[in-house]
C-alpha cells in the first residue's frame, strides 16, 4: 500500500516556479542588508543611510511575506479543483458513517451508553465539534511539514529558503493558507450537517475560542518540531499520518477519553491536547470534564509556550545541521 | 513476476511505506472499535439496542471486520491506481510499454504484488486484533476461507478497472477517496445496514463491499453453515465475474485510445 497522499501528487508546491515573488520588499542595497540580518535572525538591522528597520517595519515585512506564502498557496489550491471539491466532500465521508454508527446504539431518541461516558447523549454534537478542532490542528501539523516535503521534492526549497524572510515566518506562513480553508470548510460543514444531523453546539462561542486558542498556537510549536524531522528523514508522509491520527484519537478528538482502555487513558491525559477537546466540549455542550475547567484552560497556557519554545529550538538546531552538511534539497 | 519484484524493491526502498502496511490495519479501526465502545457505555448500557440491530454484542469484531474488508479493498485501488500513474510521472510507462511484453503483464504483475501486500496486511490486522483487542474468530474456517476467495476476483476486478480510468483521468488521489468514501458510507463498515434509509439501502444492495463485509462477518463471527452466507457468495462471483470482464475491457480500451491520441506519457 502507498502511504496516503493528501495533497494528490508531490511536487506541485513551487514557489519559484509558479512565478511568485515576495512582493514589496526594500530593494537595491537596502534590501541586501535587509535580507541579510532577516536570514541571520537579526532583530534590529542597520541599513545604508544609518537608519533602522524597526521592530514594526520587520513585522510587516513578515505578514508581507505571508501574504505572499497565501496567495501561492491559494494559487496552487485552485489549479487543482478537483482537490478543492474533495476537501469539501471528505468531512462527509468521515462522520457520516460515525453518526449511522451511533444510531445503531440509539434507542427512544438517546445514546443512554455515550451519556453515562460524557454527560451528554448528542453524540454527533460532540463528535462534530472534536472533529472541526481537529481539522485545525491538522491544518497547523500537516501543513508545515508536508509544504516542506513538496518543495524538497520539487527543488524549490533552497531557493524559497534564499529570500530574505526569517525561517519560522516561511513555516508560520505554510499553515495561513490551510487555516482560511479549514475555517471555510468548517462553516460549510457545519450549516449543512446541522440541517442533516440535528445537533447543536451551544451558544458559547467566544469564551470557547479562547479556550482553543492556546491550544491551535501550540500545536504550531509542534509543527516547527515536525519541520525539523521532515528535513531530518525526508519522507515523513507515513510519520505525519500515524502521528497525527494517534494524536487525535488518543487527545479525545471523536472518542470520549474516558472510554479508551485504562493504559490509553493514561497516555491520553499526558497529551495537553486532550485538555483543550474536553475543555471545549464543557463549555459548548455541557459535558463533564476530566479536571476543574480552569487548571485545563492553565495547561493549555503552559503547553502553548512550552511547545513554541521548544519546536523553535529544535527546528533551529536541525536547519543549522542541514545547513553544515549540505543535505536541504536532498529528497 | 518481475513486475512484481520490481514492485517490492521499490517499496523496499521506502521503509515507511512498510511501516505504514503494518500499522494502519490495527490503527484505523481503533477509531471505529473505541467508538463502539463509546456508544455502548461503561456498563454496555446501549448493547442491547445493537445486538437487537446485529445479532452479536461483538462490536470490536463487527467493525473489525468491516474495516480490514474496506482497508484491503482501499490498498488494492491505491497500488492498481498509483502503479500506471507514477510510471507515467516518472516517464517510464512509454519505454516500459515498448519491451516485448505483453501490455496487461505489467498491470498483472502489479497486481500480483497488491495481492500479496493485501493478504500480508490482512493476516497482521488479524493477529493484532486477537492480540491486542481479543477478537476471536468463532465461525468455521471452511466457511469463512471460501468467503473470502470470493471477494478475490470483486477487489482485483475493481482494481483493473481502476488502473484504466486513472490513466484516462490523470488523478488518483481524488479517485481513491471518493470511490472509499461510497464504499465506507453506504457498504455498513462500521455499522448495521437497518439503520440507513431506504434509498441508501438501496444503494447499497448494488454494491459489492456490501455483500463481501456481510459474507466475511457472517462467517467469522457466527457458527453456521454455508447456507446462510450461500446469497452473498453467489453475488460475489457474479459481481467478480463482470468486474474482471470489465476491468480488461477497459484496460484494452485505453491502451487502444492512448496509442491512437498519443497521450500515454501526458500528466
Amino acid at each position: 500500500m502507498r502511504p496516503p497522499e493528501p495533497e494528490g501528487e508531490v511536487g506541485r508546491t513551487q514557489a519559484g516556479a509558479e512565478g511568485e515573488a515576495l512582493p514589496d520588499l526594500p530593494q537595491g542595497g537596502q534590501a541586501q542588508e535587509a535580507t541579510a540580518a532577516l536570514t541571520r535572525g537579526a532583530r534590529v538591522p542597520r541599513v545604508p543611510g544609518g537608519a533602522h528597520v524597526a521592530p514594526a517595519s520587520e513585522a510587516r515585512l513578515a505578514l508581507r511575506a505571508i501574504g505572499a506564502i497565501f496567495r501561492r498557496d491559494w494559487l496552487i489550491y485552485w489549479r487543482y479543483p478537483m482537490n478543492a471539491v474533495f476537501w469539501l466532500m471528505q468531512p462527509f465521508i468521515w462522520f457520516t458513517p460515525v453518526y449511522f454508527m451511533g444510531l445503531s446504539f440509539v434507542e427512544g431518541g438517546r445514546a443512554a451508553g455515550f451519556e453515562a461516558f460524557t454527560g451528554t447523549s448528542d453524540f454527533m454534537a460532540f463528535v462534530m465539534l472534536g472533529g472541526i478542532m481537529s481539522n485545525y490542528v491538522n491544518a497547523v501539523f500537516w501543513s508545515i511539514g508536508t509544504t516542506l516535503k513538496n518543495e524538497m521534492s520539487a527543488g524549490v526549497l533552497e531557493s524559497n529558503w534564499l529570500a530574505p524572510v526569517p525561517r519560522a515566518v516561511q513555516l508560520v506562513g505554510r499553515t495561513a493558507f490551510s487555516l482560511v480553508s479549514v475555517t471555510c470548510e468548517s462553516i460549510v460543514l457545519m450549516t449543512v450537517m446541522r440541517f442533516l444531523f440535528r445537533f447543536d453546539l451551544g451558544r458559547d462561542i467566544i469564551p470557547a475560542l479562547v479556550t482553543a486558542l492556546p491550544m491551535v498556537v501550540g500545536i504550531y510549536g509542534f509543527g516547527f518540531g515536525f519541520a525539523g524531522l521532515v528535513l531530518l528523514v525526508r519522507d515523513a508522509n507515513t510519520m505525519i499520518d500515524i502521528s497525527s491520527y494517534l494524536v487525535n484519537l488518543l487527545s479525545g478528538s471523536t472518542v470520549p477519553v474516558a472510554a479508551l482502555p485504562r493504559f490509553l487513558t493514561v497516555i491520553a491525559m499526558a497529551i495537553p491536547l486532550t485538555y483543550g477537546y474536553d475543555a471545549v466540549r464543557a463549555i459548548l455542550l455541557g459535558t463533564r470534564t476530566l479536571l476543574p475547567l480552569g487548571v485545563e484552560q492553565l495547561i493549555l497556557v503552559g503547553f502553548m509556550v512550552v511547545m513554541i519554545a521548544l519546536g523553535l529550538w529544535a527546528f533551529g538546531v536541525v536547519e543549522r545541521r542541514c545547513r553544515r552538511l549540505g543535505t536541504l534539497s536532498m529528497h | 513476476m518481475a513486475v512484481a519484484r520490481k514492485e517490492w524493491l521499490v517499496t523496499k526502498r521506502y521503509p515507511s511505506w512498510i511501516l505504514a502496511m503494518v500499522v494502519w490495519p490495527i490503527l484505523l479501526p481503533l477509531s471505529f472499535a473505541f467508538g463502539g465502545r463509546a456508544m455502548a457505555g461503561p456498563s454496555g448500557e446501549s448493547l442491547a439496542v445493537f445486538a437487537r440491530l446485529t445479532g452479536t454484542v461483538d462490536y470490536t469484531g463487527y467493525v473489525a471486520v468491516g474495516t480490514v474488508l474496506w482497508l484491503w479493498m482501499n490498498a488494492a485501488l491505491w497500488d492498481s491506481g498509483m502503479f500506471f500513474r507514477q510510471e507515467q510521472m516518472r516517464g517510464t510507462l512509454d519505454s516500459n510499454w515498448m519491451t516485448p511484453a505483453p501490455r496487461l503483464s505489467h498491470l498483472l504483475g502489479a497486481e500480483l504484488f497488491s495481492l500479496l501486500t493485501g493478504f500480508g496486511m490482512t493476516t497482521m490486522a488479524i493477529l493484532e486484533f486477537r492480540f491486542l483487542l481479543g477478537v476471536r474468530v468463532t465461525g468455521s474456517p471452511w466457511v469463512l476461507a471460501l468467503s473470502v476467495a470470493a471477494v478475490l476476483p470483486c477487489v482485483y476486478g475493481l482494481s483493473l478497472l481502476f488502473a484504466s480510468l486513472v490513466v484516462w483521468a490523470k488523478d488518483v488521489s481524488t479517485m481513491v477517496n471518493v470511490v472509499r468514501g461510497a464504499f465506507l458510507i453506504f457498504c455498513g463498515v462500521s455499522f448495521p445496514l437497518a439503520v440507513l434509509p431506504g434509498w441508501m439501502r438501496a444503494v447499497a444492495s448494488a454494491l459489492p463491499l456490501t455483500y463481501a463485509i456481510n459474507a466475511v462477518r457472517t462467517a467469522a463471527l457466527t457458527k453456521v453453515g454455508l447456507g446462510a452466507v450461500g446469497r452473498d457468495l453467489a453475488m460475489l462471483v457474479v459481481y467478480g465475474c463482470v468486474l474482471l470482464a470489465s476491468g480488461l475491457a477497459a484496460f484494452n480500451y485505453m491502451e487502444r485510445q492512448a496509442r491512437r491520441r498519443g497521450s500515454l506519457s501526458h500528466y
